[in-house]
């Protein structure tokens, strides 16, 4: 009687054993690393709107404030996208004819609102507050990337809840103290003017977290020299950073009373 | 307090959830346990098919996890309104009507919608408190099944085509003869101006109003003892007595809330304690509150009130014989504590009593304080156009009959289902050749007119109003109306060429009270002072006629959610348990025990056909036959009521009334139309009622077994709810006479010597971890609490909590995060079942520091927080509802189904919810969260103005809503904050504190003010 299994059998046989094994492994492992992708966070990836608007031009070209359009974003959970009457306070004046800005036109004229792509999103059991972020330092593009640089915008980070715990489980690495002081011929610019009344206890030139994240923006818009950690930041790099900045971070938190095991519970986000 | 038994804790004080628990608790408690009552219908499905769909079920929940997050849309302002922000709650002074006068409103609205109503700290209607139907009114905006655009005959029609035709019939008539016009109570200044302007260029029409429930008794009675139509205005903060003559006025009426918070700013055992003598033929939140609750029928308190008269020695009393329920001696006590208090006592006359009550007890009060009493003012009417609405109704039917009205227009309301059978106002109806009706539902009047118009809500409409307190109030819309919906006021301002615009209208008539915009952001202008002296008609006490009645007596009362069916198609009012019966989605007779015995009625737990079926088996139903007309009620015994009293509440039984108002099937409930049985002659009160067993059976779903605490006979005598007297609350026995529990004032030990180092969850104490800044908690005070549920809606309009039907009632799968137990307090092993103390105790989620629910969750769906609160994670839970088996207060709600999908897929009820909180998915597990969103709000906040949240910067939606204050919420670090507080009182508990759980929600004991002379009631 022939072999009924000729010698590469136990080669198709062992290849099978690895393949039933490793296959649900592989699935998982794959299934996960889609979710984690850009594919579903859509993280990184830029994002159509009915108006080609630039943050890069208006931010870091044109130096115009991120509060000018985003006006709640230091008091309120929104940060606001703004009305079509915020975008004509210019565009009636210039780029009166651009075919980009016909829908901005449109939609002033016939009342219509623009209808803009949700870019930066969170699920809707998870409750988000810009203002308190942003009162106690949290830099925009510690969360958002380097706005400044998006010609399209996209999302800067994946939004998962691993993300957002990293920062509330060790919010020293992200209360950054690195702009502390104002410099130059701004001392009685805009910044001071949000200081006032806000902390007299600080020196008429020492800044407030929520000073220091919109110091940041007008570095970048007036073109001036950002120094190391500031360039960092400015494109959301905030991994391993240099003992002195922990420790500002971890007297940030003291100083704001601000208790970590608290923060990272459940109902802080959800609820 | 019963005697003491060496044997019982407590003085073998017992408590009852109903007769069953007490009768059969064999039945009762095994049932009550169950999480699946009718489980036997679930035997009827094959193993088969059981695996078959669990198997199918399994395969498809795995499914509903794998969804895209669908790309969404940012649609913002072209034109940004003036401090509009997205997300944002902003709140506004408003007002509407409740009984009649206007209280004034606080609205929250987000994104342009309101979402919520609270009560106006400022004014004295609600000062800043609401009841169940004021929360749930923002429900009726929201409404599906509202009356959307008008309709000529059942075809839609427009505003111009509807109001040109009216107008045409109006101008038509010589001077306007055979108009009328049919109002419900004319409250707002505004329309009073604009209807006698039309009752001037129309000197033939007639202005008629009428409401089902209305004061014209209290008013007859008004005129009988002062000449004139007075309404009595209590001020219970300075009642020393308090006698309440079958009154519900803490839950009735147009002043309850602010009532509610009087009587309980007199019920705290530190200051000086008021005593309440409730003599009632049903038990009431004023019963609940009283100290001493003696049962009474209607018709018996005529010669209560003259014996009271003749033992205080009033002039011309004429003595009569004290009524057999009643005991001589409470009547002397009573009436010894009267003459004590003078002028700082009281008694309430019920507005359904017969005019001859009220008007004695108005003199009784006269006497008591020789006429100047601090305790009642009777003020002068602040209704602009007052009148007798039974006379009003009888008026305008007669005037029909006699073919004198050609055309009726009807401003709100809903005539035919509301008025008494024999007026037969349907039939008079098709006589009148032109008709319209404005409405907010269609309904059973809008079916038989012309036309049926859409009326706007007070959410929607720009108005004006008086208060009880004769102060001025506004109504400001805030919300455009969401269909085509318009007031009274706009279009009786039409027929009389007045301005389009509502707005000016209010504007034209508020001219008087001071600037506008500061009357807009308070609500209202400063009290009218309507208080004039009065004297007493001379030989009042010996003219007074006395109430002829034979056989049983029938009371048809409001219903105290739905009202007189004005909320019938409200789902949470629907679902709000009836405060004392515990009933949902149905109305029943009310018959005492006796009463019921006598007919022969078996209770649904004695049936022989209760084997096998679900627990609530079914209700005997009667045949209740009155002047000519009978109805078919199933029974519900209520404990408390007086004997041969049958009651039954308006607001059920409608043929039209949207999807859960209309009765449907037994299914649905819906309940039964008292207003058959109503007679204009006695359109609340009758007599000479005969009541016959019928043989058909009802399935009414009542609330009172579900979530049962200690079911186990041997657990019973775990005292849960503890109550003492103010005397020996002075004695150092904050927990009664007979308890021999001391105060655990450290809470480190209990009874059984367990403390927190014998804790199998040693780390877990959270009070002294100094890193955290709050620990909340909060304390409930029963001596305060009516049980007028009040919580219950608040917290469902609070968190967005769904209603689940009938059917998912009855298998108590209610979703409400607060509820209010109500319990019978028997003695040993005895209960009196005609009369037995009643309590009610509001339970929620008790935040335990050690939680049982939390080491059960297989997937740490349920978490504490660092701050003390028991969390739900609602994006964890699996529902295997283990947490829930495993609380011992059973507080944890399981949405079996769907229940939040109608919320899902009616556009119009997603403008309702609250977008701080989570819509909840089915299978997922639910509490009361101590509100976190309100936490998360205030300590962002003081984070931003870096402070620590201040003392009573936090409330919950319970603790604002309740009308008497019971519920007090903070942090409890801090020994001079209010929560801390109260948990330092000596009569301070916890909930089953022998679990070593330890509860953040505490109860403080109940503190009765008996007379001295009597035994404790309860």
């Amino acid at each position: 009687m022939a072999q009924l299994f000729k010698p590469y059998a136990n080669s198709i046989a062992t290849m099978s054993l690895m393949i039933a094994a490793g296959t649900p492994v592989l699935l998982i492992v794959t299934g996960s690393l889609i979710t984690r992708s850009p594919a579903n966070t859509k993280a990184l990836v830029p994002i159509d709107q009915p108006v080609p608007f630039s943050h890069k031009h208006h931010v870091k070209e044109l130096g115009i404030d991120c509060r000018y359009c985003h006006n709640t974003v230091e008091e309120q959970a929104n940060a606001s996208v703004p009305a079509t009457e915020v975008c004509m306070s210019c565009h009636s004046q210039i780029w009166t004819n651009s075919p980009m800005l016909e829908p901005v036109r449109n939609s002033y004229e016939t009342g219509k609102p623009i209808k803009w792509t949700k870019v930066n999103a969170v699920p809707d059991f998870v409750y988000f507050d810009h203002s308190i972020h942003i009162n106690r330092g949290i830099s925009c593009n510690t969360c958002h990337g380097a706005v400044q640089e998006m010609a399209i915008t996209w999302k800067g980070r994946p939004f998962s809840m691993a993300w957002c715990l990293d920062c509330h489980k060790h919010p020293e690495k992200y209360m950054l103290d690195i702009s502390p002081s104002k410099v130059g011929s701004h001392a009685d610019g805009e910044a001071g003017e949000h200081g006032e009344g806000h902390d007299e206890s600080h020196a008429a030139n020492v800044l407030t977290p929520r000073e220091q994240v919109f110091e940041l923006y007008r570095k970048i818009a007036s073109g001036e020299k950002l120094t190391e950690m500031e360039w960092r930041l400015s494109r959301g790099h905030t991994q391993h950073l240099p003992n002195d900045q922990v420790h500002a971070g971890y007297k940030r938190m003291e100083e704001k009373g601000i208790n970590v095991s608290q923060l990272s519970d459940c109902w802080v986000c959800h609820r | 307090m019963g005697k003491s038994n060496s044997n019982q804790r407590d003085g073998g004080v017992k408590i009852y959830k109903g007769l069953d628990h007490f009768e059969a608790p064999e039945v009762f408690e095994p049932l009550a346990a169950d999480e699946f009552p009718d489980r036997e219908s679930l035997k009827a499905l094959p193993r088969r098919d059981v695996l078959k769909l669990m198997g199918g079920a399994a395969v498809l929940a795995g499914l509903v996890g794998c969804r895209y997050q669908p790309a969404r849309k940012i649609v913002p302002f072209v034109q940004q309104p003036e401090g509009a922000v997205a997300g944002v709650r902003k709140q506004y002074a408003s007002a509407m009507v409740k009984d009649g006068y206007s209280v004034s409103l606080l609205i929250d609205q987000v994104d342009g919608r309101p979402i919520r109503i609270d009560g106006n700290p400022l004014h004295g209607s609600t000062l800043g408190s609401v009841d169940s139907k004021l929360s749930a009114e923002i429900l009726n905006l929201y409404d599906p099944d509202r009356m959307k655009n008008p309709e000529f005959r059942g075809d839609p029609t427009s505003w111009n085509d509807s109001l040109l035709k009216l107008e045409e019939a109006i101008n038509s008539a010589e001077r306007g003869a055979g108009v009328a016009i049919l109002s419900e109570t004319l409250n707002s200044p505004s329309l009073n101006r604009m209807a006698q302007k039309f009752l001037k260029n129309y000197p033939g029409s007639k202005w008629y109003q009428y409401e089902p429930v209305n004061s014209d008794s209290a008013r007859a009675g008004s005129r009988m003892a002062l000449g004139e139509s007075r309404v009595a205005v209590y001020d219970f903060t300075k009642a020393d007595v308090i006698v309440s003559i079958d009154s519900d006025v803490l839950h009735e009426g147009p002043f309850s809330i602010r009532y509610s918070r009087d009587v309980a700013s007199r019920r705290n055992p530190n200051g000086e304690m008021s005593r309440i003598y409730a003599f009632e033929s049903q038990p009431t939140t004023v019963g609940l509150a009283s100290d001493h609750r003696v049962r009474l029928k209607p018709s018996e308190t005529l010669a209560l009130v003259q014996v009271i008269a003749s033992s205080l020695g009033m002039p011309g009393a004429t003595s009569a014989t004290l009524p057999a329920s009643v005991e001589q001696k409470v009547v002397d006590a009573a009436v010894a504590d009267l003459k004590g208090a003078g002028s700082r006592a009281v008694l309430v006359a019920g507005g359904h009593l017969p005019a001859q009550v009220q008007a004695a007890v108005i003199a009784i009060n006269m006497f008591l304080s020789g006429g100047s009493s601090q305790a009642v003012t009777y003020a002068v009417d602040p209704q602009p156009l007052a009148v007798d609405q039974g006379q009003s109704l009888n008026d305008l039917v007669g005037a029909i009959n006699a073919n004198q009205v050609s055309t009726l227009i009807i401003l709100g309301g809903n005539p035919v289902y509301t008025t008494p059978g024999d007026v037969k106002f349907g039939d008079a109806l098709a006589k009148v050749k032109l008709k319209a009706h404005l409405t907010s539902h269609p309904c059973e009047t809008s079916k038989l007119v012309d036309y049926a118009l859409p009326s706007a809500h007070f959410l929607e409409s720009w108005g004006d109003g008086v208060a009880y307190d004769g102060s001025y109030t506004v109504t400001q819309p805030l919300i455009e109306p969401l269909y085509e919906g318009r007031t009274s006021l706009e279009i009786i301002g039409k027929f009389v060429g007045a301005s389009a615009d509502a707005q000016e209208l209010v504007r034209e008539t508020a001219k008087g009270f001071g600037d506008w915009n500061e009357l807009l952001a308070r609500g209202f202008a400063d009290d009218a002072k309507l208080a004039t002296p009065v004297t007493v008609t001379a030989n009042l006490m010996s003219s007074l006629a006395p109430i002829k009645t034979s056989g049983i007596e029938l009371l048809v009362l409001p219903d105290p959610m739905i009202g007189d069916g004005r909320n019938s198609n409200n789902m949470w009012l629907q679902e709000t348990p009836n405060p004392i019966t515990n009933l949902t989605w149905d109305n029943a007779l009310l018959l005492s025990q006796k009463t019921a015995d006598s007919l022969g009625i078996v209770a649904p737990y004695d049936k022989k056909s209760f084997a096998g079926t679900p627990y609530y088996g079914k209700a005997d139903m009667v045949t209740i036959s009155v002047s000519g007309e009978s109805l078919e009620v199933p029974v519900w015994v209520n404990l408390g009521q007086a004997d041969d009293v049958a009651i039954l509440h308006m607001g059920y039984g409608r043929t039209t009334a949207g999807d859960f108002g209309t009765k449907h099937s037994e299914e649905k409930g819906g309940g039964f139309d008292a207003n058959k049985l109503r007679t204009s002659a006695n359109p609340v009160w009758l007599s000479g009622v005969t009541l016959k067993k019928s043989p058909n059976e009802y399935v009414l779903a009542n609330t009172q077994h579900h979530n049962t605490i200690d079911y186990k006979k041997e657990d019973r005598d775990r005292e849960i709810y503890k109550s003492t007297t103010v005397t020996a609350l002075k004695n150092g026995k904050p927990f009664g006479e007979h308890a021999h529990e001391a105060h655990h004032s450290d809470r480190d030990y209990n009874e059984f010597g367990h403390g927190t180092e014998a804790s199998i969850f040693p780390g877990n104490d959270f009070k002294d971890n100094p890193k955290d800044n709050y620990q909340w908690a909060m304390t409930i005070d029963l001596s305060l609490c009516t049980g007028c549920n009040a919580c219950v809606t608040a917290c469902q309009a609070e968190n967005n909590i769904a209603t689940v039907g009938k059917q998912q009632v009855l298998r108590g799968r209610e979703m409400h995060w607060i509820r209010v137990d109500r319990y019978y307090k028997g003695t040993g092993e005895t209960l009196d079942k005609n009369n037995p103390p009643i309590i009610v105790q509001p339970v929620t989620c008790m935040h335990c520091e050690q939680a049982p629910c939390e080491p059960v969750c297989p997937v740490a769906a349920t978490v504490h927080s660092h701050e003390g609160l028991n969390q739900m994670v609602y994006n964890r839970c699996i529902g295997t509802r283990y947490c829930s088996n495993n609380c011992p207060y059973k507080v944890r709600r399981f949405n079996f189904f769907h229940f939040s999908q109608r919320a899902d897929n009616v556009p119009v009820l997603k403008m309702l919810q609250n977008p701080d909180v989570t819509v909840r998915y089915r299978g997922v597990m639910e509490k009361c969260t101590y509100c976190v969103q309100r936490i998360n709000h205030s300590r962002i906040v003081a984070k931003k103005e870096d402070r620590l949240i201040k003392d009573g910067e936090v409330a919950t939606a319970c603790q604002v809503a309740c009308p008497s204050g019971a519920i007090t919420f903070g942090d409890m670090r801090k020994p001079e904050n209010a929560v801390s507080k109260t948990r330092a009182e000596s009569r301070n508990y916890l909930m089953l504190e022998e679990l070593n759980t330890r509860p953040r929600t505490s109860y403080l004991s109940r503190v009765t003010n008996p007379n001295p002379t009597l035994e404790e009631a309860h």
